[in-house]
This record gives structure tokens, C-alpha cells and sequence, in this order.
């Protein structure tokens, strides 16, 4: 940890001292909120986690051994580890499920688990409810019961009026290039690869495993059937096959599988390192520890101003160090296996929000003590981190189209821009502070503390990482094939935020808005940020940015909308009511604000742009 | 000093010097940005439910975009305008609101110089044409060899076609209709010089052409409510003097031999002729089909005659033939044992005459009627009453006859067709003779506003200041999937002489003096420049072909040096105390406490 930084952490006892109200009620209960949030998301993992308990000790072992196994797949090598979650993430909606949850038969189990039971077992597997359907209005068009969650491929490939639906998406997309699927055939046809995979199990699914000394294309091997040349390969997947039923050494069947691929060729040197790092990084999950830390070092910044005890100041220190080096070493390692710049897809990206949003707070805290940056900036992190693990943001380890590859400017702008993201998230956490603090708890504004001064100043910073990032963007279009502005939608959407921020300075310029209007708009503000970001890929999926399509989340950052209105609403009624207060402080405020000459009396209500 | 501070002010008193100053207003600004704002949401919305194209028509390239644009533009410069005299902490003010109003300038530039084209090369081939992406309608000057281009109007909506050229700048061409495909349809007129009968009909499912006959007509369509196999039936007209009288005679099978001679079907266990063969069985179908377990009748399958006949010879060679009456002297042989093949072939003769027919004719004096003749030999008749459209109900089927027409002459129209497989735009103008039809890439001849035009509707290619010739496309996937990695192109660049301005090149087409060639790799992200031209890697056709993207912006650089003005101004305004004026309420910049005033 750097000194400075500690000085700035330990400098803050004045600032608390002053503004330790606030922190008592607002933070804390912003604090509360998300620590309740992040045991929801996280504790299910944990336990899952432990509830492989002292049995599974020698489990573990062939699991790791057979986890370690390079695949190729999605056109790049990696451990079957990570094959077997993605399949598991395929069928059931998540990689790992807790003892007591999810589809029975693979709850509590790890999903190295599930992939040999489909090699060993497949009948079985295709007979037992494995595939989860939540969308509702899908279950009641195919006649399945909208109540149960999970449904065995079996069930899925007798539905006929799921195959009508998904044949006549495909006959309506082979006619009409530009027809989209809608939600519940895109659903639906995700239903059908799932259960298809599972019923190629059945037909003995090969896998490339085996690596070759004359092509980069891995030889295929399946348990009863394998490429010319390769039976031996298959005879051991055969006997891992036969010990994993048995529970007889299935650690040594899995070494005999290791040796028997190994004395055809080898995996490349750097390759095999890639997974066995990939293998670390699905183990260790640095996401989940930096969101830990972050929670850790909230909650000793919120110790020290209550109690000023230094030692709580020096906790959130380490804690900080702890959570930005575990998100470094997260991104580290992305970067690492995958190759490529760590801000490729949405999943990424958020991540990227997460560490800028840190990072920010801590600069804005080094240059400011009094502020709240720093809080903000772990709050803000830590709900990064929270969304991209809670949603299911769709393929987070994918290939990469080729017009994104290897280029400086193209990593510049996606980093930029969502560095830009990252202020705007911070100005927004700070708004809503405001908001709670003077607005709905209603407790008076300390003038030392100026909280929107500095949501003020990160919407600036915001506004020029934004604009920059932007314009780079613009740069490296023209480079890349010949235009600098094309109307995107997703480039709109960056001007649509671009001029709606500015707006904002400009009514606060012109005095149309003060305190309360400027946190109200941080708030939208963020919104439109959400959309563009967020929006554009998930909901509107048009344009040229199509690397981040995806689907997943739609309800979650609805709900997330629909709350940011109420609360905003509420806001909005909790100071009409207290309008003779406000009158009382805005009079002081007065003195304070200079004003342009044509600033209109400070009745009027904020605009909402 | 004085005195200018107040000649400026008298300015801003004056009626319009208020105007100025309410244009140049944050009060003006932030409607007249919250409107751009609303707009291009609605813009992304219509390119999200429709596509780019509706988008760009129906907001980003309307006329109210641009007034808005044109309006923020103007409010901009007024804005500094009206602050004059500038004081040294206008200056971050000052370079952010003149590098937007240079974008914007810029990008209204942009929108009328930028040339956008594209150059599709297969291994081995030289260009140094490209094609314009857009659609445009030339007015060409028809020379020896070829044809010279004197203006070009580009397409844009149907607002109507106007040259520049000062001889045609009072006409005024108006666009009746655009299609995007078009497709050669026989239109039938009753204006032929002989007498020739067609009818348009209207016929429900189960109706079908008649195999042979003068048939001329149009079959308009067909009503899907009607099962297809509830009825089958051929309609025919026949041809103003011929006569017509359904067949009696049935088709028959019988087996031919090389010489010709002709053996009628008997019983099984018959002897065929002198042939020394003998039919030893013999089935009749009249709906064949062929299932698994060979030839079978089936009840509800099309009308198909056909004979199986099994041949044995005393040697004990045994052979099978299937005929058709479809397929008359080709039949399905199949040796079933023994080495002597029969030389003998099954075969059906007689009038080809399977499916019931509806005859419509037009008499000597005028009046049509309508014979349906049914293979079974019974024979209907119905007459018309005089009134059309005329309907009748033949075999369940409703069919109308729409017109007859005593003199039919068939001709070939276009008409608009789905964008499938044929590239073949159709725009349709006015001109002094009524609606013409321009086809895509097709001079044609036109009168407009007296003057004799040779207009053009179609692509308009470019002369590139440089030829390309592509050696070789490379495609590299990742390993194990069909997901391209990256894609290049090795090109050979042989400089053409500069050409003398871009308008010159687009119009020109002299052959310029060659120098030599050079290597170049083209791939994503890595352009080919020369003279303001620079060429991309935009996309690949199969295995060796290669799509390059070409384009000449001259508002690049401008743009750039706008963008990098905007931001400088963006970050002075921001954290530069001298240079601005800050923000009421708001210290500058970080860690000062207490405001800031102007």
C-alpha cells in the first residue's frame, strides 16, 4: 500500500469527524445493502465449495487431475475444467449449484462432475431434469409446467412445439436476413442446442483432446469411438469411463488418459501454462475475493468513523491493497490465457468499471481527504463486481472477431470509454448519498464536506474520459475501414450521454439547477450510461458493436431502472414536503452560489433533461 | 476600451442583436440539444426495429436533422460571438465551442465530399476502378466507344433529378416510383395485328397449364382455401380459328419391338408375338407412385399411368419393365435372371391425354364457351352468359374468366420482384412521353422538358489514382472452428499518374502513364494510402476473393484537429483557473475549498 495513501486514509479521521453523521446512516446503510447483496450471490459458491466435505478428498484429486486436460473448443485451448463449466453454465444456467438447489443429481457437485457423468452415464443424464427454462411464457407455448425449473433433455427433445417454434424462427431468418428472433425463440433455441448436447453424449460426443505434431486441430476421441490412429486415447477414456462407474482408482484411470494423450504429441509449452493458469483462475475466483475485500475494507472504513480507532484505517488499507490486487491479478490472468485485451466483452468490461472505479476513488481521496472517493469508489466496485457475477452476462472466455484483434487504438478507446463509465458510476454513487443524506434522511448538508462538489467534479472527469474515448473511437473506425462517425447506435448512444452530461453542467452553469438537481441528474445521468452500455448490446442488439451481443439481465438492470425511478420519486415528494426547510437553506446557499445574470429564480424544479 | 464595450452593448440592444443573443443562449442550447438528443434515440430505436437505412432516411439525413444541426451550429457561433470582447479566460470557452462548430462544418462537408466505393477482386485480377456504393443517375453523352458521363445526381429519397450542367438547369425530373429488384413478367395487351385468342384467368388449385396447345393467358391466382389435390385439371385456349374436339381415344400400352412392330398387351401367360418371349404378368396403375415395395397405386397420389410387365423367355431369362405414360418408349428394364436381354421395349401410344381438360374457345361469331373433357370420355359443356368476369365450377375448382381477348399480343413488362437473386433496380421517372423506366446500368434515351437526355440509373464507378491487382487472400480461422481469426490481402499497387483533382478522376478515363509495380499487404486495420484514397480490408467472398472498402474523405484530418481542439478546450474549461471562468458553486480544481466566481 502505497504511503500516500495511507496518509490520505488516516487523514480522513478530520473529514469523518465532521461528516461521521452521514457516515453513520447513509453509507451505512448503502453499505448494509450491498453487503446483504453479496452474501446472496456469493454464499451459494461458498458453500458449494464446502459441501464437498472430507469424502470427496480423493474426488478432488481425479477432478483436478481430469479438470487439467487440455480441450480444444471455441477455438482455443483450454482445461476441461473450464469446458465442463461452460456445458454446465449451457444446461443448468450456472456452473456450480449449491447442496439443495438446482437440478437434482448435480447440485453440490462440481461440474468436472457433470461432464463425466454425461461420458459415463448418458442415458441416465438424459433422462433426469438437468436443463433449466425460467422463461415463464416459453414453458406454457411448449406445454411444459410453468412451476418446475428443470427439465431432462429427454422431456425437452419430445416437445414438439418446441421444434416448431425453433424451425420456424430458422425458415423466417433463411428468408429474411435482417428477421430477428424474438426473446422466446432465442430462448427456445437455446433450450434445444442444450438438450441436443446432451443427447450427443449419448451417440459417444467426441472431444478434441488429442494434440498433434502436423496441424494446430486437435485429433478428436470419443469413448467408443476415436480419428484413425488414436484407439489407444480411446481405450483410456473407455477405462476412466469404466473406473468412474466402478469408484475404482479413478484418479489412476485419469493419469493412464494423461500419459496415454501425452505419448502422441504435446501440448506447446506457453499453451500449457495458459491452462493450467486458466484451471487457477476458475479455482481461485479473484472476483469474488477482491468483492469480499472491497466489503471488508467498507466496513472498517464505516469502524473507523464511528469508533476512530487507526487501527480500522489501517484494515481498510490492507483490505484495499488486498481487493485491487486480487482484481489485478484477475485481470492479469484474462489477459494472460485469453490473449487479448481485458475489455473484450461486456463480462470484462464491467470488470474493467470495477478497477477504474477504485482507482478513481483513490486518486479523487489523495487529492481531496475530505471527500468521499474513496467510499464511492468501493462501493461502486464492488457493485461492479456484483453485477457481472449476479447476471448471467453471456460467454465470458469467448474468441474474439477478427476486426477487434491486436489493435492499439481499439484498446485504447473500449478502455477509456469505460473508465468513463467508472466516474460516471462514482458521481452517481455519491448522488445517491446525497439524495439519501439531505434529501430523505434529511439531514443538513455540511458545507466542509461539499459531497457534490465532488459529484460534480467526477462528472467532469467522466464527461472528458467520455468524449476522448469517443472521439478514439471515431479514430480507430476511420483507420479500420473508413469512417469516423456512422451513426451507430451505439456511438449515438455515447453522444446521446455525451450531450445529456453537458446539458447538465450547462443547467447548472445557468443556475436552472443546484445541489439537489445535479445529484437528481447523476442519477439519470447513469441511467443512459447503463443504456448505452448495457442497452444497446442487450436489448436493442443492433448495430455494429455486435462483439458485445448478448442476452441475460434484462429483468435484473429493469428492476435496477425501475427502482432508480422510485427512488427518485421519493426524493422528489421527501423534499416538496420539507419545502420550507429547503426554501431556509437554499437562502443560505445563496450567498454562496454566484450566479450568472440570468439564472432564473431558484423556484423552479429541476429539469430532468 | 470603453468605447467598444459600448458600441457592443448598443449592438446587443438593437432587435436583432437580442435575437443574436437569444440564439446564442444556454436558454436555446439546452432545448434545441435536448431535441437533438430526443432525436437520435428515436433514430437508434428505428435502427434497432427496422435497419441503418430507415434510420438515416426517416432522422440522421432528413432535412429537420440538419435545420436542428444547422440551428445548433449558429447558436454555437453566436454564443461567442456575442461575448465579445474575449477575455483570456474565455479561452477554454472560446476553443470548445469553435472546434464544434468546426465538427459540425466538418461533418456537413464530409456528408457532400467523402467518397465512398467499394473494389471486390478476385486472385489475379488488376482494378483500379471502384464502385460507388450508392445510387446515382448519370447523364451521359454517348461518344465512340462508350459512353462519357456529363453530370451525376445522386439518389436520395424521391426527391426529383436535377443536373447542374447550366444547359438542363431548368428541368426537373420527377421520380414516380423506386424498386429495389425487378423481375420480367409477360404482360398481355388486346392490341395485336392478328387475331389471336388468349384469356386471363383466375383459377383455383388443381387447375394447371395444359402440357401442349396455344395456351396465352394469365393465371392471376389461385385461391388457397382450396385443398391442391381436390381437383386436377389443364386448361387450354385454343387459338382463334383452330378446332377442337376432345380426344375419344384412350392412351394404350403395347410392347414394340426394334423393328417397330407393334404387340398389343394380352392376358398373362400370353406369347409375345414371334418373339419367343412370354408375358407372364402384367398390372395397370393409374396413380403410380414408387414406394418401398416397388410400384403401387396410390388412392390419393396425382394422376400417373403406367404398365408393369413381366417378360419371361424360354432360356429362362426373366426381365421386368415398368412404362410410364409420361415417359412414352423409355422404360424401367431390370434383367431379373438369365443373360438375354428381350430388345423389346413397353410403351404407351395413342393421344397423350391424362388429366381431364377444360378447353375454352371463342367462336366464329364472338361468344365463348368452355368444354371440359374428361379422359373417361364424358364431356361437359358450359356456355357463357356474356357478362365478366365469367365464373364456373369445374370439378369443385372455381375458375373465372377474367377477359378474352380476340387479339391478344404478349409482351415482356418488368415488374417489382423480391431482392433475391437478380440485382436489377427499376426507377421510375417522368418524362415528356409519360412514365419511363430506367434499369439499373442500362442507358436509355428519354425526353425530358424537350431536351433529349441519355440518363443512366445504377452504380458509378471511380477511377482510383492506382491500380491493384491481388496476388493472394488469406483466411486464417482459429484452430478448430470456422471463426476467422484474420484476413489479408497481398496486393500489387501500380501507381497511376496523380490525376489533376478528385472530380477529375471521378470523371475521367484516359489511360495515364504506368509506374512500377510495388508489394503491399492489405489486411484489418491496416490500410493502403495514396493521394487522399486509402483502401481496407472490409470483408472476403469464399476462399479467394476479396472485398476492399475505398474511400477519399478530405474532412479526416480537419476533424481530427477539431477533435484534439475539443478536447484541449474541454480540459481547460475543466481544470485550467486562468483560462476559465469555473463553475458557480464549484472550487478549481481539485482540493480547493470555496467557490469560485466569474
Amino acid at each position: 500500500m502505497p504511503s500516500a495513501l495511507m496518509q490520505s486514509v488516516v487523514q480522513r479521521d478530520v473529514a469523518l469527524r465532521s461528516t461521521s453523521g452521514f457516515l453513520s446512516s447513509a453509507l451505512t446503510t448503502v453499505a448494509v445493502l450491498v453487503a446483504v447483496m453479496a452474501a446472496i450471490v456469493f454464499a451459494p459458491a461458498a458453500r458449494a465449495q464446502d459441501s464437498t466435505g472430507d469424502a470427496a478428498v480423493d474426488s478432488s484429486q481425479w477432478q483436478k487431475a481430469l479438470g487439467l486436460i487440455p480441450i480444444q473448443d471455441g477455438g482455443r485451448l483450454m482445461p476441461l475444467d473450464t469446458f465442463a463449466r461452460r456445458l454446465a453454465v449451457d444446461l443448468t444456467g450456472r456452473a456450480t449449484w449449491r447442496e439443495g438447489k438446482g437440478p437434482e443429481g448435480f447440485s453440490g457437485r462440481p461440474a468436472i462432475e457433470l461432464f463425466a457423468d454425461l461420458i459415463a452415464r448418458p442415458q441416465e443424464v438424459f433422462r433426469s431434469p438437468l436443463i433449466a427454462i425460467n422463461h415463464e411464457e416459453l414453458k406454457r407455448e411448449i406445454g411444459f409446467d410453468p412451476d418446475r425449473k428443470f427439465f431432462s433433455p429427454q422431456e425437452i427433445m419430445r416437445a414438439e412445439p418446441l421444434h416448431q417454434l425453433v424451425g420456424a424462427m430458422r425458415e423466417r431468418m433463411a428468408e429474411d436476413s435482417n428477421a430477428k428472433p424474438s426473446a422466446i425463440e432465442r430462448k427456445a433455441a437455446k433450450v434445444q442446442n442444450a438438450a441436443m448436447a446432451v443427447a450427443m453424449f449419448q451417440r459417444d460426443r467426441q472431444f478434441p483432446l488429442i494434440p498433434r505434431t502436423d496441424s494446430e486441430i486437435y485429433a478428436t476421441v470419443g469413448t467408443a469411438t476415436a480419428e484413425p490412429g488414436y484407439e489407444d486415447v480411446q481405450a483410456a477414456l473407455w477405462d476412466f469411463r469404466t473406473a468412474y462407474l466402478t469408484g475404482d482408482d479413478v484418479l489412476g484411470a485419469v493419469r493412464n488418459l494423461e500419459s496415454t494423450i501425452a505419448d502422441h504429441a504435446s501440448t506447446s509449452e506457453s499453451l500449457a501454462r495458459n491452462v493450467r493458469l486458466e484451471y487457477f483462475y476458475n479455482h481461485h475466483r479473484p472476483w469474488i475475493w477482491a468483492a469480499v475485500a472491497n466489503g471488508v475494507a467498507l466496513l472498517c472504513l464505516i469502524g473507523f468513523a464511528v469508533t476512530r480507532l487507526k487501527l480500522f484505517a489501517v484494515l481498510a488499507g490492507v483490505a484495499i491493497a488486498a481487493a485491487l490486487g486480487e482484481q489485478f491479478l484477475g485481470l492479469w490472468l484474462r489477459i494472460d490465457i485469453l490473449d487479448r485485451a481485458p475489455v473484450s466483452n461486456t463480462y470484462e468490461a464491467v470488470l474493467w468499471m470495477g478497477i477504474v472505479s477504485t482507482l478513481f476513488g483513490l486518486v479523487g481521496q489523495a487529492f481531496n481527504r475530505k471527500g468521499l472517493y474513496l467510499a464511492a469508489g468501493l462501493v461502486a466496485s464492488m457493485l461492479c463486481i456484483i453485477f457481472s457475477q449476479l447476471v448471467p452476462l453471456t460467454d465470458q472466455t469467448n474468441s474474439i472477431p477478427a476486426v477487434l484483434r491486436s489493435n492499439y487504438w481499439l484498446i485504447i478507446h473500449v478502455m477509456t470509454i469505460v473508465a468513463s463509465y467508472g466516474a460516471f458510476l462514482l458521481a452517481a454513487v455519491l448522488g445517491h448519498t446525497f439524495l439519501i443524506r439531505d434529501v430523505v434522511l434529511r439531514r443538513p448538508a455540511d458545507p466542509n464536506a461539499r459531497l457534490i462538489v465532488q459529484t460534480y467534479r467526477l462528472i467532469q472527469l467522466g464527461l472528458v474520459l467520455l468524449t476522448v474515448g469517443t472521439i478514439l473511437g471515431g479514430v480507430w473506425a476511420a483507420e479500420s475501414w473508413g469512417r469516423f462517425w456512422g451513426w451507430d447506435p451505439k456511438e449515438t448512444w455515447a453522444l446521446i450521454s455525451i450531450v445529456l452530461y453537458f446539458l447538465v453542467l450547462h443547467a447548472r452553469y445557468s443556475g436552472w439547477i443546484r445541489d439537489f438537481g445535479l445529484a437528481v441528474l447523476s442519477v439519470i445521468g447513469f441511467i443512459s450510461i447503463v443504456w448505452t452500455f448495457y442497452g444497446v448490446n442487450y436489448v436493442m442488439a443492433a448495430g455494429l458493436h455486435s462483439y458485445g451481443f448478448g442476452s441475460g439481465g434484462e429483468k435484473w438492470v429493469g428492476l435496477w431502472a425501475l427502482g432508480e425511478v422510485l427512488f427518485l420519486a421519493l426524493c422528489f415528494t421527501r423534499r416538496k414536503a420539507s419545502s420550507a426547510q429547503r426554501a431556509e437553506a437554499e437562502r443560505s446557499e445563496e450567498h454562496e452560489v454566484a450566479q450568472s445574470e440570468t439564472a432564473p429564480p431558484d423556484e423552479s424544479a429541476p429539469s430532468t433533461a | 476600451m470603453s468605447t467598444t464595450d459600448h458600441t457592443i452593448r448598443s449592438w446587443k440592444a438593437t432587435p436583432l442583436g437580442r435575437v443574436a443573443k437569444f440564439i446564442g443562449s444556454v436558454r436555446l442550447a439546452v432545448p434545441a440539444l435536448t431535441l437533438a438528443a430526443g432525436a437520435m434515440v428515436w433514430g437508434t430505436w428505428i435502427e434497432s426495429t427496422q435497419d441503418r437505412a430507415a434510420a438515416a432516411d426517416i432522422v440522421y439525413g432528413s432535412w429537420w436533422f440538419m435545420l436542428l444541426m444547422a440551428l445548433i451550429c449558429a447558436s454555437l457561433v453566436l454564443s461567442v460571438a456575442v461575448r465579445y470582447p474575449w477575455k483570456p479566460k474565455h479561452t477554454g470557452f472560446i476553443i470548445v465551442h469553435a472546434s464544434l462548430i468546426s465538427l459540425i462544418t466538418i461533418g456537413f462537408y464530409t456528408m457532400y465530399s467523402k467518397i465512398e466505393a467499394r473494389v471486390i477482386l478476385a486472385e489475379g485480377e488488376t482494378s483500379s476502378i471502384a464502385v460507388l456504393e450508392d445510387r446515382w443517375v448519370q447523364l451521359l453523352e454517348p461518344s465512340i466507344g462508350g459512353a462519357r458521363t456529363l453530370d451525376r445526381f445522386f439518389l436520395a429519397g424521391d426527391k426529383p433529378i436535377r443536373f447542374d450542367l447550366e444547359s438542363l438547369s431548368d428541368i426537373r425530373i420527377e421520380i414516380l416510383e423506386q424498386w429495389d429488384n425487378s423481375a420480367e413478367v409477360t404482360k398481355i395487351t388486346d392490341d395485336g395485328t392478328n387475331p389471336f385468342h388468349a384469356i386471363e384467368i383466375a383459377a383455383g388449385p388443381g387447375a394447371r397449364e395444359a402440357e401442349s396447345g396455344d395456351w396465352l393467358g394469365q393465371l392471376i391466382a389461385t385461391d388457397p382455401a382450396i385443398p391442391s389435390n381436390a381437383a386436377a385439371f389443364a386448361v387450354r385456349v385454343i387459338a382463334t380459328g383452330e378446332t377442337w374436339t376432345p380426344p375419344t381415344e384412350r392412351p394404350y400400352a403395347v410392347i414394340t419391338d426394334s423393328s417397330g412392330t407393334e404387340y398389343a398387351l394380352g392376358a398373362a401367360g400370353e406369347p409375345i408375338g414371334q418373339t419367343g418371349w412370354t408375358l407372364t404378368e402384367i398390372a395397370q396403375f393409374q396413380r403410380a407412385t414408387i414406394g418401398e415395395s416397388g410400384l403401387i397405386d396410390r388412392p390419393d397420389g396425382p394422376a400417373n399411368p403406367a404398365t408393369l410387365v413381366v417378360l419371361t423367355h424360354a432360356d429362362g431369362s426373366v426381365e421386368q419393365q415398368i412404362g410410364f405414360e409420361k415417359f412414352r418408349g423409355e422404360p424401367f428394364v431390370q434383367q431379373q435372371s438369365g443373360e438375354t436381354p428381350s430388345g423389346l421395349v413397353l410403351t404407351y401410344l395413342g393421344p397423350s391425354f391424362t388429366d381431364p381438360t377444360l378447353a375454352i374457345m371463342r367462336d366464329d361469331d364472338g361468344t365463348v364457351h368452355a368444354i371440359l373433357a374428361d379422359p373417361d370420355g364424358s364431356v361437359e359443356t358450359f356456355a357463357h352468359d356474356g357478362a365478366w368476369p365469367w365464373h364456373l365450377t369445374v370439378m369443385g375448382t372455381p375458375v373465372s374468366v377474367l377477359r378474352s381477348y380476340p387479339n391478344a399480343r404478349a409482351s415482356k413488362v418488368l415488374a417489382e420482384a423480391d431482392a433475391q437473386d437478380s440485382n436489377s433496380p427499376v426507377l421510375t421517372i417522368s418524362t415528356d412521353s409519360g412514365p419511363e423506366q430506367l434499369v439499373w446500368n442500362t442507358p436509355t434515351p428519354v425526353t425530358v422538358g424537350g431536351h433529349e437526355l441519355v440518363l443512366q440509373y445504377g452504380s458509378v464507378q471511380v477511377q482510383l489514382p492506382f491500380a491493384l491487382e491481388l496476388v493472394d487472400f488469406r483466411k486464417l480461422d482459429y484452430p478448430g472452428v470456422d471463426m476467422a481469426m484474420a484476413f489479408e490481402s497481398d496486393v500489387m499497387v501500380t501507381n497511376l499518374a496523380s490525376p489533376r483533382s478528385v472530380n477529375a478522376a471521378l470523371l475521367a478515363s484516359e489511360g495515364p502513364t504506368l509506374a512500377d509495380p510495388f508489394e503491399f499487404k492489405i489486411f484489418m486495420n491496416h490500410p493502403y494510402e495514396q493521394d487522399g484514397w486509402k483502401v481496407y480490408q472490409a470483408s472476403f467472398i469464399g476462399d479467394s476473393i476479396t472485398v476492399f472498402q475505398v474511400t477519399y474523405d478530405p474532412g479526416l484530418v480537419p476533424m481530427y484537429i477539431a477533435c484534439t481542439t475539443l478536447c484541449i478546450g474541454i480540459l481547460l474549461i475543466f481544470y485550467s483557473r486562468k483560462l476559465s471562468f469555473g463553475h458557480p458553486g464549484i472550487p478549481a480544481p481539485f482540493g480547493e475549498s470555496g467557490t469560485t466566481k466569474e
